[in-house]
């Protein structure tokens, strides 16, 4: 029968070995520019693309409603101001989502469907 | 790599999936029983598609030498239909015999209804009385904070639930830490446009750690992709993790989950550098 002191150090050590494999490298501010600097710029641009598409459509079509009053203009705006904010102590992602909840639950209440 | 995929749905999909998944490393996969795209009528229409994914699948995947397994439930979607729910549940029992089954999943919530609550809190019971894993599915888009918090309300009512064996699946930035501080599994499901990312998984592993986190990859009937388990692999190795990080998220977390069923025969492993 182990003691228990043996019982505690080998609690200790496992958790130890736990302790030191369970933590992501982190990247620095500089390899993180460096690594994604390609993709967000993708991504910005893409964005940039939607909106310009959406303007030459309202030119095309000035019959149609504006998508000012669309909920999802709205809740566009208010994402991209966030990213525009230079600090926002890390949660720039939790905040998006929250934003887009208002949207999502629109479309749930309006029968959209998923696994 | 090895790689389990602990979150599969196997019946949605083709055998070139297996095939390609066996070519990466994959060696097992997990599928809980889910939403068909329509409401079935029938509680035997379940009870064939549990036998389907308990008893056919397995072979399927034999193939190509992964092993199969599999959890039985009511998905929350078909839980508003309480009487045919209930005569599902009634037959849950006979399948937990089975020798690929690990348990209860995926139960859960979808639009927070009384029914959705109801039957979700019937099948955590019947996991405890049967003393199954537990797999729980959080809504996708419709008030997911909502549609978490109640489950984790429902489940603080079992005095008899261990934490340990319960995995709260498709977490984000926004649920994440709500799950990870009453000490569940948190598992995330990256999918090509909707719900999580490789590049945001990694990010919340950052945020909160590595203990207690699954990473499954998206594949079901709907625009999905199992492959982006081996794409978060790659972000993950990326950021200059070490391979021996990897494989004791992409494989030893599964094995220390999953395994706590002993149905579940894969094993936690070292990566050890021949001298």
């Amino acid at each position: 029968m182990p003691s228990r002191r043996a019982n505690f150090l080998e609690g200790f050590l496992k958790n130890e070995r736990t302790y030191l494999m369970m933590k992501s490298e982190i990247l620095s501010p500089q390899r993180v520019l460096d690594l994604y600097y390609l993709d967000t710029r993708w991504h910005l641009l893409e964005i940039a693309a939607m909106l310009d598409r959406a303007d030459r459509g309202a030119v095309a079509h000035q019959d149609v409603p504006s998508l000012e009053t669309d909920l999802r203009t709205q809740l566009l705006r208010e994402a991209i101001q966030i990213l525009a904010t230079p600090s926002f102590q890390g949660n720039r992602t939790e905040r998006l989502l929250e934003i887009f909840s208002r949207l999502d639950a629109k479309n749930q209440q309006e029968g959209a469907v998923s696994c | 790599m090895l790689m389990i995929q602990p979150h599969y749905h196997a019946i949605a999909r083709t055998a070139q999936d297996y095939e390609r998944m066996a070519q990466s490393g994959v060696v097992a996969v997990a599928e809980p029983a889910f939403w068909a795209g329509f409401d079935r009528k029938y509680p035997e229409t379940f009870i064939d598609y549990f036998r389907q994914i308990s008893e056919f699948e397995p072979t399927r995947a034999a193939q190509y030498g992964i092993t199969h397994y599999c959890w039985v439930a009511v998905n929350p979607k078909e839980a508003e239909n309480p009487a045919l729910s209930r005569a599902v549940l009634e037959k849950m029992p006979e399948f937990f015999e089975k020798p690929t089954v690990l348990g209860v999943g995926e139960t859960g919530l979808h639009l927070s209804s009384q029914n959705e609550c109801d039957i979700f809190q019937e099948q955590v019971q019947l996991a405890v009385d049967y003393d199954q894993l537990l797999l729980i599915h959080t809504p996708h888009l419709h008030d997911k904070v909502y549609g978490t918090r109640k489950i984790l309300e429902i489940l603080a009512g079992f005095s008899r639930l261990n934490p340990d064996k319960v995995w709260i699946d498709h977490v984000e930035e926004h649920t994440i830490r709500s799950v990870r501080d009453a000490g569940y599994w948190s598992g995330f499901t990256l999918y090509p446009i909707t719900k999580c990312t490789a590049t945001r998984a990694c990010d919340m592993l950052e945020m909160y750690g590595h203990e207690r986190m699954l990473i499954n990859s998206s594949a079901d009937w709907g625009p999905s992709d199992p492959f982006t388990l081996q794409e978060c692999v790659l972000e993950f190795r990326r950021r200059g993790n070490s391979l021996q990080s990897a494989t004791e998220l992409f494989y030893n977390n599964p094995c220390r989950f999953l395994g706590q069923n002993p149905k579940f025969k894969f094993r936690p492993i070292r990566i050890v550098e021949e001298k």
